[in-house]
């Protein structure tokens, strides 16, 4: 079996707000495998967010403390190494796609200098020798080797005042051909007609569907090990949507990152995921192949979730739905979650939070791992 | 080997995620409280605010009460240092400078609220009309357009200025002073109150009350004017601060009020004294801390009610969320059957 | 149905102007204008269920502001129970209100934060009429029920429910005044599947009880095919197919309709598929070009699409619907399925 691109174990972050202290993520355990996708549903405020940005440790600390669990990413333990170095793991292997891209692409700049600085970062990581993944040999963007100015274009600089600091700030950044070539790769991988065009917009001038490519492409411009996209489509329309989910499904392909997909919407995950985990109040419950969890799922709250997706006519009778409500975080019932709103509960279930997901042996069908945390998961599949 | 499923809990309605909080009608009094004890800064500005108020009504009912000399008495001592005798010293008259700095508590305390209150009540009303009725091409439209463009004309001046010119040509006297204070005053709290309403005014609450058939003069006092609220008083309670030191400023320079003189007035007495600071400092030392701790005192005394009456700051202190405790374990009948349970009734 | 519908609308219109910059009055040119909803004619009957879809910018809430009479039309006529109400005012238009109720979006936003659950919900009763307020509280309290809430939650202000009790407060205010119609804009998509199903549930149950009708907006394939008996499908401002829910989603004839249909994922993972994909973005609204809208997206584009206009017509072998497309017959009958990506993704594409 090949090593995993990323293992999370036990993780757990609990979020302190005056007095009141709410557990976000509770033992939280997965792995994602070179090349495969990931899936994460749950509802508003189960924590898929929070484990989204939990794991390149971009969680606001306070209120969020993440109490204990290990992160390990391509072998390293992300969460005891300081922050300095950060930045550095982030940018080489691990890329985020957020909701709204309005929000996450810089207003003031234009769409070639968000995406040339991400590729001039990157090249310029590529070239600090030890750092993961570099070459050995210098990369292109090297400081000492700026190609002379011309007399013609030095006098015509203008002057501005003197010292290495007050130079570098006048001056834009140089921006070497291959740069600016490599932009408009990124745009075409992202399905960009006219890249040219688009180059010279600002982010309030596209369209979302056309920002959220922005988005990808300035992510993929990282060359990241894992893509991390939380809730990439939820802002758009349907048949946007449907065109963004096409390009990432064809790009999985090309660039064989390894995602880590959180969504809401089932039919999202049935598209794009080949794995699927269900979150519920912090908890993972159940993780297996995506097929294998929608047709036969071994977890009682996934089955509820996906019989609770809208999909017959009102003559059909009503709407099944989910008993009860969403617990509150600081006030968890104790033994399986779930519990109390579970038909199938029995006493058990109040006092025993159920088997670890990571106890579960590979089944035997398709040898992939369908864990969940129920202790019944067998009567959950009857129908 | 019956199973019985555990009875549903009550319907999905109370919002049990952080933040949520139960609400009784002594609630905001409650929190009040909490911020107070969370945030000692603005406890220290609601105790000094209240001392010097319950201050400024005793010395204005009975001055006896708290001062031992009246504001013209000569105490036979000259140039005297703070003492026990005389807290904060004797002027080149004779005169008690404590007993006068607390006998001009009312006289600054009440001109602070009442040129604010003036303001805000005047300003505050033209700010709703030109906020609320200011679609373009209607009579409301215009008129809010014309009070604007006269708000412009005199925020273009600097008001202490502005201020300063109309109490000179009005001629010497507390009243003047008032008059030409509110003058410049009143178009802060039109533009404030405007922005505010022109904020609140397209919330899908205020259409969802037009759709419900609500009128417009009601909308503008239940929704309107209640969403403005907050923001406003607590803008006033630092604008207390604000006028107090205006006026002080302006009696200083302008010298409306004659001191020493039946009402003293600390921007007065500062500038009688001003000769002495070097020899006596306590002299101008004292009415200067006096307007120091009032105006310091009401803007803690704001931020505080910033905290309370902000919703999303609100949340920070409640304590953890006071809804329901998690049920206890449900009662199970009948022993764990490994028999397939019948599909959910839902 | 001989009974004149409960609500009609006739080429309705509504135009928002948009202010000229400086250079445009220098350089002369006209003044220009969103065309938000263009000539659009929707009927209602009493008892059944519309549903409005359509994506973003397609003019939908625009369209169910203007039935509620929340917006001024631009044009066209609004005909309730066989009286024309365009021209209600003041008065008259708010005791018109009582007819039509309207559940908004937001429900964070469209309750009012410092008003308590009673005085939420009696908003409407107490603009109508001259109810006390201990009257106002009694009905309030007969009326949480039926949506679900407990009526010992009369004093509780808005942020102390959860999203899916927030809407349900909503409709109760809708329902305060029995309203004949009510206009849901997009009720449950701010919600989860589970609570989401929930209120669809009950809007079922509610209409079933009192004959209400609903005009349903929303975006949402799943909402309207559960709730609906009568689906349209808007785009850039026109209807561009009308038709009964099962039909319609199960045999879409407009290739827009076609699409939509086709884009929304479906939570089934053996369906994983290429399927019929549009290209493009949603045009803008401003001045749009004569001939029909979906033109520059649609694959199966002829020259007459560009430049002639077509409206609403029925459609022989789809009974009860009404398409704008020139080539409502030949499109209508290629099945959705055997339609292959089109516009960017290449043809033959990896089918997963």
């Amino acid at each position: 079996m090949t090593e995993p691109i990323l293992t999370v174990d036990g993780l757990c972050v609990d979020y302190v707000v005056g007095a009141g202290r709410f557990r976000a993520l509770d033992d939280v355990s997965f792995t994602i495998e070179p090349g495969r996708v990931l899936g994460i549903v749950g509802e508003t405020g189960c924590g898929k967010s929070t484990l989204a940005h939990a794991i390149p440790r971009l969680l606001p600390e306070p209120p969020a403390r993440v109490r204990k669990g290990r992160v390990v990413f391509q072998g390293t333990d992300l969460l005891p190494l300081p922050r300095g170095r950060l930045p550095s793991i982030r940018g080489t292997g691990i890329g985020m796609i957020f909701q709204e891209p309005l929000n996450s692409l810089n207003p003031s700049f234009r769409v070639f200098e968000q995406l040339a600085e991400a590729v001039r970062v990157r090249r310029l990581r590529e070239s600090v020798p030890g750092a993961r993944g570099a070459p050995v040999e210098p990369g292109p963007f090297d400081y000492t080797r700026r190609p002379l100015e011309s007399p013609a274009e030095a006098l015509s600089r203008p002057i501005r005042p003197g010292g290495p600091v007050g130079e570098a700030l006048a001056r834009p950044a140089p921006v070497s051909r291959e740069v600016r070539d490599e932009v408009l790769e990124y745009l075409r991988l992202v399905r960009i007609n006219d890249p040219e065009t688009i180059l010279r917009l600002y982010p309030h001038e596209l369209s979302g569907g056309m920002r959220q490519r922005i988005m990808i492409a300035m992510a993929l411009s990282e060359k990241p090990a894992l893509l991390i996209a939380d809730e990439p489509t939820s802002a758009l329309d349907v048949t946007i949507q449907a065109q963004v989910l096409t390009l990432m499904k064809e790009l999985i392909e090309e660039v064989r990152a390894s995602i880590l997909f959180i969504s809401h919407d089932l039919g999202v995950i049935a598209e794009t995921a080949d794995d699927l985990g269900v979150m519920y109040a912090g908890h993972l419950v159940e993780v297996g192949p995506v097929a294998e969890v929608f047709d036969r799922p071994r977890h009682p709250y996934t089955r509820a979730l996906l019989r609770a997706a809208p999909s017959r006519y009102k003559s059909d009778g009503p709407l099944d739905t989910i008993p009860g409500s969403v617990p509150n975080l600081s006030h968890l019932p104790a033994g399986c979650t779930f519990h109390p709103r579970c038909p199938i509960a029995r006493p058990v279930c109040a006092v025993d939070p159920g088997p670890p997901l990571a106890a579960r042996a590979p089944s035997p069908g398709t040898g992939r791992v369908h864990a969940s945390a129920c202790h019944f998961p067998e009567e959950v599949s009857g129908r | 080997m019956a199973f019985t499923a555990p009875p549903p809990p009550a319907a999905p309605l109370i919002d049990h995620r952080p933040g949520a909080r139960r609400s009784g009608p002594l609630e905001p009094l409650w929190t009040f409280g909490r911020v107070l004890v969370t945030n000692p800064l603005s406890f220290a500005g609601f105790v000094v605010v209240l001392l010097m108020a319950g201050a400024a009504v005793t010395v204005q009912l009975d001055p006896r009460l708290l001062v031992p000399y009246g504001p013209t008495q000569f105490t036979g001592a000259y140039h005297q240092a703070p003492s026990l005798a005389h807290p904060f010293g004797t002027d080149e008259l004779g005169f008690d400078t404590y007993s006068n700095v607390l006998l001009a508590l009312p006289t600054d305390l009440g001109i602070g609220f009442a040129i604010a209150g003036v303001a805000l009540l005047v300003g505050g009303t033209l700010g709703l009309i030109a906020g609320f009725w200011d679609r373009p091409r209607t009579v409301g439209g215009a008129v809010s357009v014309s009070l604007l463009r006269l708000t412009d004309i005199f925020l273009s001046f600097p008001s202490l200025v502005l201020a300063l010119a109309i109490t000179e040509s009005l001629g010497r006297g507390v009243d003047q002073a008032i008059l030409a204070i509110l003058a410049t005053w009143w178009p802060y709290y039109v533009r404030l109150v405007r922005g505010e309403v022109l904020a609140v005014k397209h919330q899908p609450y205020i259409t969802a009350a037009r759709a419900a058939g609500v009128g417009e003069v009601r909308i503008l006092f239940r929704h309107v004017l209640r969403n403005i609220l907050d923001p406003i008083i607590v803008y006033f309670t630092l604008d207390v601060g604000t006028v107090l030191v205006t006026f002080s400023t302006i009696a200083f320079v302008a010298k409306p009020i004659v001191y020493p003189g039946s009402t003293p007035e600390w921007g007065s007495m500062i500038y009688f004294y001003q000769d002495y600071a070097s020899l006596y400092p306590w002299l101008i030392l004292f009415p200067g801390l006096a307007v120091f701790v009032a105006v310091f005192a009401f803007s803690l005394l704001g931020d505080g009610l910033r905290d309370v009456l902000d919703p999303r700051s609100r949340r920070a202190f409640v304590r953890a969320p006071t809804v329901a405790p998690p049920p206890p374990p449900v009662p199970f009948a009948g022993a764990p059957s490994l028999e397939p349970t019948p599909p959910e009734a839902t | 149905m001989s009974a004149p519908p409960l609500l009609e609308a006739e080429l309705l219109v509504k135009h928002f102007p948009l202010s000229r910059s400086a250079r445009d009055v220098f350089a002369g040119r006209a003044p220009r204008a969103i065309h938000a909803v263009d000539g659009v004619s929707l009927t209602v009957h009493a008892g059944e269920t519309v549903g409005l879809i359509g994506e973003s910018g397609s003019g939908k809430t625009t369209f169910g502001w203007l039935v509620s009479r929340l917006h001024e039309a631009t044009g066209g006529t609004l005909r309730f129970d066989g009286e024309d109400i365009g021209d209600l005012r003041g008065k008259a238009l708010r005791s018109w209100r009582r007819n039509v109720q309207v559940v908004f979006q937001d429900p964070v936003g469209s309750l009012d934060p410092r008003l308590r659950v009673w005085q939420i919900v009696s908003e409407p009763i107490r603009a109508q009429g001259e109810v006390t307020r201990a009257e106002a509280k009694e009905r309030v309290a007969a009326l949480l029920p039926t949506v679900g809430l407990p009526p010992d939650c009369l004093y509780q202000y808005p942020h102390e429910f959860s999203g899916g009790g927030r809407q349900r407060i909503s409709l109760a205010r809708a329902l305060s005044v029995d309203p004949r119609l009510i206009v849901l804009d997009e009720p449950t998509s701010a919600l989860d599947v589970a609570v989401q199903a929930q209120i669809l549930n009950r809007l079922v149950d509610l209409q079933r009880e009192r004959g209400l009708a609903y005009l349903l907006i929303t975006h949402n394939v799943a909402a309207v095919r559960y709730a609906a008996d009568i689906v349209a499908v808007m785009y850039l401002g026109q209807l561009i197919e009308v038709g009964p829910v099962r039909a319609v989603l199960e045999q879409p004839v407009h290739p827009y309709t076609k699409a939509l249909l086709a884009a929304v994922p479906v939570p089934d993972a053996r369906r994983r598929r290429m399927r019929y994909r549009i290209g493009g973005d949603i045009p803008t609204l401003i001045d749009p070009a004569p001939g029909c809208r979906f033109a520059p997206r649609c694959p199966f584009v002829i020259d007459r699409c560009r430049t002639e206009d077509q409206a609403l017509r029925p459609v022989e072998g789809f009974p009860g619907r009404r398409v704008a497309c020139w080539r409502a017959e030949e499109v209508g009958a290629i099945a959705p399925e055997t339609l292959l990506a089109s516009g960017e993704t290449p043809p033959g594409a990896p089918v997963s």
